[in-house]
């Protein structure tokens, strides 16, 4: 009894704790007096490390208590939960906003991924930053904050309050540390998708307004507002505004076609770090916001216009595909194959399926791994050449073999070879949205077919298609550098660093380990869809009604 | 009483003349000083109706305008004098760099 | 022997390359020269469990019909059951585990001495066996799967150890370029294969081989609904896709000739024996979809029957060594696709074996000849080698023989039973069939009439000195193979092969379009094609003889008088710039169209959007005018306002 009682405490606050370390290191950060750049970096990786440790903490507290999900006791774990705005009667409050963190299977892992790219992230900006260093690393964990945020909140506004408050220290990240035209990217980032996320906003406040006056009570708690929605008390004319409205704000940060046009601007722009976190991880938060609000709270609207979004998708994925092909700069030609790449994760999300909501969670997991890779390896190649055309660098495979063996690994993980990470995640893309249209999972039939896989494995040709023909251009071939470089005046050397190296080689692993072994973490995201995601069919709803029912 | 009636114009046209030199004079002493002009009507003014009423509340009221007048004097002209120490002079369009 | 003995040996076949993969790749720069062992090792226990799988096929009959092993739950999908990582061991399994890993073994023996220069291992040594040996695991995931899934994963994964040694010399630009090309071009055929997998497992609610067929045999999809057979001939259809990429099928066949930019032993192993077998491996093992399909059967057969005679007139005026039998072999695929569209799976099993033999035979002879000219292996600047690379020289002839199918040789009896099955099902298969053959004993022969007789010259600077024994010991194993496999088809011994495999195609195959066997009712019928075929070989070799070694100026001659059809084979119809022209092309410009989109209407739109904003800000602009009494003037217009709003 003891230990249950321990891990309950410790189970309430670590995620609170998870969420603002990030802002305690920040702080400390600022104490000691400018100029020790050095100290600096080092307490901002202790700091991601220390964070990093108590995600790990709470990803043991979660497995450990997960059978309570799966046996229907709780819905989220890790609760913790403070109200804030509570109405006058204590007895029966009409207002109902607090502060609310909890996770369940999706979130735990994303959340798994922002701590473990942050350490990565600031680890690999060492000898990349030589400016005002320390404010850099300030903003990179409070950008931290955010993130963590986002994923944990079980509070409508809360997840919108950290949902807002990642674009500040992005913004300034680009704008002062990026490259040439990063006040043209920060701003076009910030107003773009700050344009989008008022509307979302307009959204929450409707939904608010709404539930108050048909219920006389408003509540802006998570779990009560997808019951609501599930239940079918908000009918198709709500939903459909509302869907939109949220959609306005999630499509622009995911990016879905034609809402793209910030991220290649912003991503070449940005500096390393903020590049690899901005792929890694803020591109999350708007698929996130699609699975965790958009379908289970608004299911009529979500199938209505899953066809819409994923014809937009497709085209995404096809258009970004090509427009990558003909890039001569590295970085925007991965940025540009984010967006594709996210093209399948909204496909896979919207054939509300099991299996393609899986398939979406854990693509989102893997892009962030492949992609966040890619960038530290463009930020390598351009620390030490200061270019990143591809026509003005090339065979490099001679000279840099590490490089060559990483860039192409995460290539093919990013083209979804079979046995690494992108495979499972693209083959259930595609399997949710081929059998959308069936109820092999037990679930409502979704709103797509087969004709909807055609067009996207033809994107998986041309997914190939750029990637190979970066590798060949930079890595093969006869040797092409521009004068005077490789620039080794920041303790690099020709190849990649030991640093460099311990950089990617987590990330190396933990793809190969998804690839060859994805089912436990599949079956947690199964779990967490299977309750919250999409709705069940009627059928179930009668069994589990005639099981429940006591004897 | 027809008194108050004087007392009123007299706040009135010190007022009014505080206003128009504020808003014409370009010599930022002499704006500020317009300023107390008009804090000065606006005295009166109370003084007067506290006259008419009958009451010590407009008095008090007034003592109370002088001391914000004191106390907006002291912030006024340590701005202007760090403002001087920046530009050299005293004309108030030379801090119009936020033009259009 | 027990099924769990199967399990360790299966597992042993799995794992083992993939072990000496990785020793060989992380201790790679500590062994240098060594690291051909942890390969040998590895493709040598994978050998050896293989031929333990094969006895045990052999020997017990309820292996006929497939054993499944499942090993462990993969991926979770979503219906509350997991797709497995599982094998399926039958004839076929056996057989084609027997044929890889030993060829496999052959030809890293092989490459011991090959992959050095003056005795100095060449640069990339522990990479080539480290790729080599993934590659073996690789082929032997795809041939022992259990299911569709990880067929496709074996598929791909062969795809990359492809691509990885074909760009073996990267600093080659050429070399880098047909990786690509090859990679790419599989792609394509492997979404058409992925997509006919996610057909599959839409209808039939499971990628599990065993079920997936029963389900076909029954003729009924998940739900208990009869097929409908455009269903089939396009799933069919589908996994014909990825056959043909992988199998370099027209029209999916460019990456082949130019894979050979890779190093010998690679285009013996991957590009002759095993990879490109693997589309007919999957047709043969998919043999109940396909054959429940009759449209699909007929497509099979004539892109088998076209491919094989398109890739022998083009190999006729190739002057490349390797060029010739990359040709040479996507025509004999060609065969064995023919065979199989005419529901003679086991005669197109057949022909992989034998084919396998010859064909690495010829690979790695004509490697062998080319490590001796330093590296060139264009037969325009060599000639007359049979003086001083003699052992080559015998072994690559008795190679050319077998695949020109000259009698008593192990080409000549698979290519027979091809062409008899081909002539019964239609006169035209069986007629393109035969003029393949002869075309194919020409090129053959014309290839080592060039090379190796004639005046004695060779290139700069190169002195020509025989192989060690590294290279000769697997070319001499090859050789009795080339001479000796065929036996195992004939009536003579039974038609053992045959017998062997049977029972995977009896219900589908042989079921769906029974041949009458034995009914030998006269000599001609009988040995009658035989004849023919034997006779139409030597002539073609006799051909060979007289146009290339003894009257060498008729060549020229032809060539002279059919300029444009020399054109034509000489650029291989063309087909690459076509290719370029009508896909690449105009892909690349739709990319830039739409970095164009982007740019101008996406942000124009953005702009017009915008321009809102910025228009009332303009207009707004005015009243900051920096004037201190301008703001004064507004503040007093303000309370003015007020007051009287309010009096």
């Amino acid at each position: 009894m003891e230990e249950s009682y321990q891990i309950v405490t410790v189970g309430s606050w670590i995620l609170t704790l998870i969420v603002f370390s990030p802002l305690v290191g920040a702080v400390l950060l600022m104490l000691p007096p400018r100029g020790d750049d050095v100290a600096a970096r080092r307490s901002a990786l202790f700091s991601s490390l220390v964070t990093l440790g108590l995600t790990v903490m709470a990803l043991l507290l979660f497995y450990k208590a997960e059978p309570k999900i799966r046996g229907g006791e709780t819905d989220f774990l890790l609760t913790h939960s403070i109200p804030w705005i509570v109405g006058d009667d204590p007895e029966t409050p009409t207002i109902d906003i607090g502060y609310r963190v909890g996770v369940d299977g999706i979130s735990i892992w994303l959340i798994a991924l922002t701590s473990l790219i942050m350490p990565l992230a600031i680890w690999s900006s060492f000898s990349s930053i030589r400016t005002r260093v320390r404010e850099y690393y300030v903003l990179l964990l409070l950008l931290q904050v955010g993130l963590l945020g986002v994923f944990c909140a079980m509070d409508l506004l809360l997840f919108y309050v950290f949902f807002e408050f990642t674009l500040v220290p992005l913004f300034f990240l680009i704008g002062i540390w990026g490259g040439p035209q990063r006040r043209r990217a920060a701003a076009k980032f910030f107003l773009y998708t700050l344009a989008g996320s008022v509307l979302t906003f307009a959204g929450i406040v409707y939904l608010a307004y709404y539930s108050f006056t048909t219920q006389g009570h408003i509540t802006l708690n998570i779990e009560e507002l997808t019951q609501m929605g599930q239940d079918g008390f908000l009918p198709p004319y709500v939903q459909w505004w509302l869907f939109l409205a949220f959609a306005a704000g999630f499509a622009i940060k995911v990016p879905l076609f034609p809402f793209h046009t910030w991220l290649p601007l912003a991503h070449t722009e940005a500096p390393t770090a903020g590049s690899v976190i901005l792929a890694a991880v803020l591109l999350k938060l708007g698929t996130y916001g699609f699975c965790r609000l958009s379908i289970p709270m608004l299911p009529d609207a979500a199938f209505a216009l899953a066809p819409t979004i994923a014809v937009l998708a497709i085209i995404g994925i096809n258009y970004a595909a090509l427009a990558a092909w003909v890039q001569s700069d590295v970085k925007k030609l991965v940025a540009y194959s984010s967006v594709s790449h996210l093209g399948f994760c909204m496909l896979g999300l919207f054939s509300l399926k099991v299996a393609g909501v899986n398939g979406g969670v854990l693509y989102m997991i893997n892009h962030g791994l492949s992609t966040g890779a890619l960038f530290v390896l463009v930020g390598c190649i351009y620390e030490r050449y200061h270019t990143r055309n591809i026509h003005e660098i090339g065979g490099l495979a001679r000279q840099m073999p590490w490089l060559a063996f990483f860039l192409i690994f995460f290539t093919l993980s990013s083209i979804g070879l079979p046995g690494l990470n992108g495979f499972v995640g693209e083959f259930l893309v595609l399997l949710g949205a081929a059998t959308s249209a069936t109820t092999f999972d037990g679930r409502a039939a979704g709103p797509l077919g087969f004709g909807y896989v055609i067009p996207a494995a033809v994107g998986i040709i041309l997914g190939a298609v750029y990637m190979l023909w970066m590798c060949q251009r930079i890595l093969f071939g006869p040797l092409t550098e521009p004068p005077h470089t490789p620039d080794t005046s920041t303790g690099l050397r020709k190849d990649l660093t030991r640093r460099e190296i311990g950089i990617l080689a987590p990330l190396a692993l933990c793809c190969v380990f998804i690839g060859v072994y994805p089912k436990p973490m599949l079956d947690t995201f199964e779990v967490a869809v299977r309750q919250h995601v999409l709705r069940q069919s009627d059928s179930e709803k009668v069994a589990q009604a005639t099981v429940e029912a006591p004897p | 009483m027809p008194d108050t009636m004087g007392y009123v114009i007299v706040g009135a046209v010190l007022f009014a003349l505080g206003l128009i030199g504020f808003l014409t004079r370009r010599n930022l002493i002499v704006i500020f000083l317009s300023t107390e002009v008009m804090f000065q009507g606006v005295v009166v003014n109370a003084a007067a109706f506290a006259r008419f009423h009958h009451h010590l509340e407009g008095q008090a009221y007034a003592l109370f305008l002088l001391v914000i007048a004191a106390v907006e004097a002291g912030l006024a002209l340590g701005l202007v004098m760090l403002l001087y120490r920046r530009k050299d002079t005293l004309d108030a369009d030379a801090w119009s760099q936020m033009r259009g | 022997m027990s099924v769990e003995t199967l399990k360790l040996c299966s597992l042993v076949v799995l794992l083992a390359p993939l072990v000496g993969a990785i020793l060989a790749g992380a201790f790679g720069q500590v062994l240098r020269g060594r690291t051909h062992w942890p390969a040998i090792f590895g493709v040598g226990a994978a050998f050896t469990a293989a031929v333990y799988i094969l006895i045990y096929v052999f020997n017990t009959p309820a292996a006929s019909t497939g054993i499944s092993i499942p090993i462990y739950d993969w991926i979770t999908n979503g219906t509350g059951s997991s797709f497995k990582i599982e094998f399926l061991i039958d004839p076929l399994t056996a057989v084609m585990l027997a044929i890889v890993t030993g060829i496999s073994l052959l030809v890293v023996i092989y490459s011991r001495d090959y992959m050095r220069e003056h005795g100095h291992p060449e640069r990339g040594y522990e990479r080539f066996f480290a790729f080599l040996a993934l590659f073996v695991f690789s082929m032997c995931a795809l041939v022992l799967c259990g299911n569709f899934l990880l067929l496709y994963l074996g598929w791909e994964a062969v795809g990359l150890c492809s691509y990885l040694l074909i760009g073996f010399y990267y600093g080659r630009p050429a070399a880098a370029a047909a990786a690509k090309k090859a990679f790419l071009v599989n792609r394509v055929g492997d979404s058409g294969f992925g997509l006919g997998i996610l057909l599959i497992y839409l209808n039939f609610q499971t990628l599990d081989y065993k079920f997936v067929f029963a389900l076909v045999d029954q003729g009924l999809i998940a739900s208990g609904e009869p097929v409908s057979p455009a269903l089939m001939t396009t799933i069919a259809l589908l996994l014909l896709c990825g056959a043909c990429g992988k199998s370099a099928q027209l029209p999916l066949h460019v990456w082949l000739p130019d894979a050979m930019e890779g190093p010998s032993p690679v285009s013996a192993l991957i590009h002759a024996a095993t990879m490109v077998t693997a589309g007919v491996y999957m047709v043969a093992r998919c043999g109940a979809i396909f054959s429940a399909s009759e449209t699909a059967m007929t497509i099979v057969a004539v892109i088998g029957a076209v491919t094989a005679l398109f890739a022998a007139t083009i190999a006729l005026v190739q002057t490349d060594m390797k060029r010739i039998l990359a040709y040479s072999t996507i025509s004999q695929l060609g065969y064995m696709f023919l065979a199989l569209g005419v529901y003679a799976a086991d005669s197109a099993i057949f022909h992989l074996f034998t084919h396998a033999f010859f064909k690495a035979l010829l690979f790695l002879g004509a490697g062998s000849a080319m490590h001796a000219m330093g590296g060139v292996i264009d037969v325009r600047h060599f000639s007359g080698l049979r003086r001083a690379l003699p052992w080559t020289y015998a072994t690559l002839v008795i190679g050319s023989l077998a695949l020109a199918g000259f009698p008593m040789f192990s080409g000549f009896f698979s290519k027979d039973e091809i062409i008899h099955h081909a002539l019964a099902a239609h006169p035209v298969l069986g007629g393109m069939a035969l003029l393949t053959a002869a075309l194919t004993a020409f090129y053959t022969f014309r290839m080592v009439f060039l090379a190796f007789h004639g005046s004695t010259r060779v290139p700069e600077g190169v002195h020509p000195h025989e192989s060690g024994g590294w290279m000769l010991a697997p070319l001499c194993v090859l050789s009795i193979g080339a001479v000796a496999a065929g036996y195992v088809g004939v009536e003579a011994t039974g038609r053992t092969f045959h017998h062997f495999l049977s029972p995977v195609f009896a219900s589908t195959f042989a079921a769906a379009h029974p041949f009458e066997a034995g009914s030998h009712a006269t000599f001609w019928s009988a040995y009658g094609l035989m004849i023919v075929s034997g006779a139409l070989s030597i002539a073609a070799i006799a051909a060979a003889y007289l146009v290339y070694v003894r009257q060498p100026w008729i060549p020229g001659l032809i060539k002279a008088s059919a300029m444009g059809v020399y054109r034509l084979l000489w650029g291989k119809y063309h087909v690459d710039a076509l290719y370029d022209l009508s896909v690449v092309r105009p892909a690349r410009q739709t990319g830039r169209i739409c970095v164009g989109i982007d740019d101008y209407v996406v942000d124009g739109l953005l702009w017009v959007i915008t321009a809102l904003p910025r228009g009332i800000a303009y207009l707004l602009r005015v009243m900051q005018s920096g004037l201190l009494q301008g703001y004064a003037l507004s503040m007093v217009a303000g309370i003015v306002v007020l007051l009287l709003l309010a009096l």
